[in-house]
């Protein structure tokens, strides 16, 4: 009886020493993935300059996104290519 | 500030212009001016709008007694001029000129939807690149949907109570002296402004008639306004972009508060709501920065904008100086209280969050809903608004 109470809490405490084991790499991965995160995000501050002569060409913007936006209405609501295909 | 900024290539090769000490000392010279011809502008209008309505300001803008018509009025000018600052001093400087403080809050309010087209105009530039442009877009219209609902929770509010009106009659005030109108501690700016209004007014306007004089002291006015307040971001954006830098930097990894304080701070410097909101499009667009981080930094932004409309206000004097300053600290309050109302609930804070994601992952899907969510937003429905309201209004 008491060799088998002497192994259950062996075994408690084997497994509470894993988990801790496992939190603690598991606290580490989290904090070197949130400095790698924060390294990235300052680099990505660095290049504001870039960003901000970007706000300058709003009108560019708006003319490659009409583009985009009448290739797709095109698509949408122009003669299909296979329509064309018989229609030849 | 004495240091030379260095300005990247960005890819179409067009850079910030750089500054050597000496360029950035003249740079400052011109801001400086550049504020004094603000606060010119402002009073030009209040006098102009003055000497062109009399007594008649408020009949003048009965049209605009309907506060869905005046919300209106100030989405689309804010839309096509897309500048809140420029939109706000114009409002103050009408509002010393006598326009009704009840008539411009709604206007004020606009002016923050309106502004929000600014940055979605710039997310659409990455309208090639895949992930890139659903993050870049959801950034950017993350602004409008919380402007939006701060206007859908604020108006009604404003309208059956007059919370804002109240509150900030209340602090301008406190803040205003008890001899002269003018903000305590101002003063002087009245003897700076006075004398070339005076010299517009009498000398060069002084062959037109009293009221023609007022319309073109108000559109000399509205145009020196928009031209400064644009001369002034270009220049404060080369200015401050070092500084802007440090301020970010330094946010990095400290949570919403930090996010909303470096939002309000760098607008202040920049003077400008769409710069700041613009710039947080392209760093949520690289996928460095989640929607949530770059959420507060928005609404700082809201705060920070401000300081323009509170600046503009302390150019005026005379019997409307305490409502061109109310009005001034109504926009200030108005946008404090949605950061606090709305993100400090957790379900309205997600409701922006929420639909912005929605909107991006179907622009994904078909490009033409980004340009019928434009269309609808800042155009069709306001249009549609007050086509209802003068229905109900009989």
């Amino acid at each position: 009886m008491h060799g088998k109470d002497e192994e259950g809490r062996a075994q408690r405490e084997e497994l509470e020493a894993r988990i801790a084991e496992l939190e603690g790499a598991l606290t580490q991965l989290k904090a070197r993935l949130r400095a790698q995160q924060e390294a990235e995000q300052h680099a990505a501050i660095d290049e504001l300059d870039d960003y901000l002569a970007q706000i300058d060409h709003k009108y560019q913007n708006l003319r490659s996104f009409w583009t985009v936006v009448a290739q797709e209405l095109r698509e949408m609501f122009g003669p299909r290519q296979d329509d064309e295909g018989s229609a030849s | 500030m004495g240091m030379a900024i260095t300005g990247a290539a960005p890819a179409d090769g067009q850079a910030l212009p750089q500054t050597s000490a000496g360029g950035t000392g003249r740079r400052w010279v011109l801001v400086g001016l550049l504020v004094y011809l603000l606060l010119i502008a402002v009073s030009l209008i209040g006098g102009g709008f003055k000497l062109a309505a009399g007594d008649q300001a408020k009949e003048l803008f009965a049209f605009a007694t309907d506060p869905v018509v005046a919300l209106v009025v100030g989405t689309i000018a804010t839309a096509l001029i897309q500048s809140s600052s420029t939109v706000t001093s114009i409002i103050v400087g009408l509002v010393a000129g006598g326009l009704p403080v009840q008539i411009a809050i709604p206007m004020v309010m606009g002016a923050n939807i309106g502004t929000t087209i600014t940055n979605t105009i710039v997310s659409l530039g990455h309208v090639r690149r895949g992930d890139e442009f659903r993050r870049a877009f959801a950034a950017a219209t993350i602004h409008d949907f919380f402007n939006l609902l701060s206007v859908a929770v604020f108006l009604p509010l404003e309208i059956a109570f007059g919370v804002l009106e109240k509150a900030g009659a209340y602090l301008a005030r406190l803040m205003v002296g008890g001899e002269s109108m003018s903000p305590k501690g101002l003063n002087f700016i009245k003897p700076l402004v006075e004398p070339p209004v005076t010299f517009v007014e009498d000398t060069l306007l002084a062959p037109f008639p009293a009221a023609l004089t007022g319309v073109l002291m108000i559109v000399l006015g509205i145009v020196a306004i928009f031209l400064v307040i644009n001369v002034i971001g270009r220049q404060l954006r080369v200015l401050m972009v070092g500084r802007a830098k440090e301020i970010l930097h330094a946010a990095v990894g400290r949570g919403p508060l930090a996010g909303i304080g470096s939002g309000t701070l760098m607008t202040v410097l920049v003077q400008s709501s769409s710069t700041t909101t613009s710039l947080i499009v392209p760093l949520a667009g690289t996928g460095v920065f989640s929607l949530r981080q770059v959420y507060p930094f928005t609404l700082g932004a809201n705060i920070g904008t401000c300081i323009t409309a509170l600046l503009a206000a302390t150019a005026v004097t005379g019997a409307n100086a305490v409502f061109a300053l109310q009005i001034a600290l109504i926009h200030l309050l108005y946008n404090v209280a949605g950061v606090i109302v709305i993100y400090g609930i957790p379900w309205l804070r997600r409701l922006p969050l929420w639909a912005a994601e929605r909107l991006a992952e179907a622009t994904m899907r078909r490009k033409i809903y980004a340009l019928a969510y434009l269309l609808v937003v800042f155009f069709v429905l306001p249009g549609v608004a007050i086509g209802a309201s003068r229905l109900m209004g009989g």
